[in-house]
């Protein structure tokens, strides 16, 4: 019988950890599910664990998910097909979520332009990188983000393209396609008394009530000099022609209670300004198509998620001003509210 | 035949609106007016012609108008491919009433959006943006 890819992988695998001569193990856990992160060898450990580390566990429980890590640049073993075979992968991004590989019900997703590729089986997972000095900063802002989605999904925690800002008692979600200001209405708030959950991609539960939860510590600004944040926050140096990533170590917030949606828009004026709307329909029409397309495997499910949210949380337009520091008391207020 | 949702198409409704997406070609709609009514009876597996009567019998003033009205709406449904045709006629979700909003009939209205189709379109080897990846095209 042939084995599945994702059995060859494993195979692979080991043949990266004797390559290496060494595996490093590193766990971290979202709401008590415990994730084991096995390296073949240190050259990933640092594309991938900075993103994660605020949550980093030592408990020596079984993890419910092993993920599998190496790369080809440091260990020389490739992934079992060549770069011609994985373009073959159904590449997700372009046809649509739908499907699993072979009869194994195993998921998987190439990244092409990153050579990134990755398998999700039952309780284990595959995670490889050609050449992990060669990820791009988005990759290292989110690691394993559609093995995690996949995952977490079935947990419970589902992925949505969002930014979320607040404190443990209660916080907003930020929703809208790339570029409309969500990532700037949340690095608005770093330094500030709204705590920082995510920039990008957060994570929602419904039980026992809709919440946040922070997955990656991760903030990628444009307007960095804007929001002076070079004067505040440490990053690693910058790399040419990227946007810049931060690794936050303060005003980082576990989670929170959704008590608002918020759809950010660039004004013209100076100060922000933040109006309610009479229905969730605008943000549950900004929500749904960047979630449903960016993020594949998730359809019907997480769209349930989102109308669940839209019908039961208040949504609200924040307009932004030039002055991105009045961002967090307008929030403050809304929260106070 | 029954009508259903297109095979590759989600959606929710929220107020009476409807917020759909094509999987395939990345477009998104919202459907407006008796549109989500309309996208009811689509789920619950409804045929052409008892769909069309149900809306007339709701609107009985204006029953002519109504039925016309419906027939040409199911028409650009399913030239975007937003609606199949399917032989399973059990219903696909609570077969309660659909609810008529008081007043006249409203028009159904589609709106389509395609500014995230670039996201299931666009060749991730060869159109992506080199500085700031995917799913960001060159300029």
């Amino acid at each position: 019988m042939t084995p599945s890819l994702l059995e060859t992988a494993r195979g692979r695998f080991q043949l990266a950890v004797a390559a290496a001569g060494e595996t490093v193990v590193w766990r971290f856990a979202l709401e008590g599910h415990v994730v084991e992160l096995r390296f073949a060898g240190p050259a990933l450990v640092d594309a991938i664990v900075p993103a994660l580390s605020h949550l980093a566990v030592q408990n020596q429980e079984p993890p419910e998910l092993t993920v599998l890590l190496w790369d080809t640049a440091s260990t020389g073993v490739s992934f079992p097909l060549d770069a011609e075979d994985r373009l073959e992968i159904p590449a997700w991004r372009r046809k649509g979520p739908w499907g699993e590989v072979g009869t194994s019900g195993d998921r998987v997703i190439h990244q092409p332009y990153e050579d990134v590729l990755g398998i999700l089986g039952d309780g284990v997972a595959v995670h490889w990188v050609a050449d992990a000095k060669a990820l791009p900063y988005y990759e290292r802002s989110a690691p394993l983000l559609h093995l995690l989605h996949w995952w977490l999904e079935g947990h419970g925690l589902h992925m949505l393209h969002a930014a979320a800002v607040g404190r443990a008692d209660g916080g907003v979600l930020v929703v809208g396609p790339t570029g409309t200001g969500k990532s700037t209405t949340a690095a608005a708030c770093l330094g500030s008394s709204i705590l920082y959950a995510s920039d990008d991609y957060t994570l929602v539960g419904t039980k026992p009530d809709l919440h946040a939860v922070s997955l990656y510590r991760t903030a990628k600004v444009e307007r960095e000099h804007e929001l002076g944040l070079a004067l505040r926050l440490p990053r690693p140096a910058p790399v040419p022609g990227e946007k810049a990533l931060y690794y936050l170590e303060d005003g980082l917030v576990a989670g929170f209670p959704l008590r608002a949606l918020i759809l950010p828009k660039v004004g013209t004026g100076k100060h922000p300004h933040i109006t309610r709307l009479p229905s969730g329909v605008a943000v549950l029409a900004a929500l749904a198509p960047s979630s449903v397309l960016q993020l594949p495997g998730a359809g019907t499910r997480v769209l349930k998620v989102m109308r669940q949210l839209c019908e039961n949380v208040p949504s609200y337009v924040l307009e932004l001003g030039s002055d991105l520091e009045g961002v967090p008391g307008v929030i403050e207020e809304l929260l106070a509210a | 035949m029954a009508l259903c949702p297109g095979a590759n198409v989600i959606s929710e409704t929220l107020d009476g609106e409807v917020v759909m997406i094509d999987l395939n070609t990345g477009a998104y709609f919202s459907l407006g007016g008796t549109g989500g009514e309309i996208w009811t009876l689509i789920e619950r597996r409804y045929n052409r012609d008892a769909l069309i009567s149900s809306l007339a019998d709701a609107y009985p003033d204006e029953r002519s108008g109504v039925a016309a009205t419906v027939s040409d709406f199911l028409e650009e449904l399913q030239r975007e491919g937003l609606v199949g045709e399917t032989d399973d006629q059990s219903p696909a979700s609570d077969p309660s009433p659909v609810g008529h909003p008081g007043g006249g009939f409203e028009a159904p209205k589609l709106e389509k959006f395609t500014d995230m189709a670039h996201v299931i379109l666009i060749d991730p080897v060869h159109d992506v943006d080199v500085e700031r990846g995917w799913p960001n095209l060159k300029e």
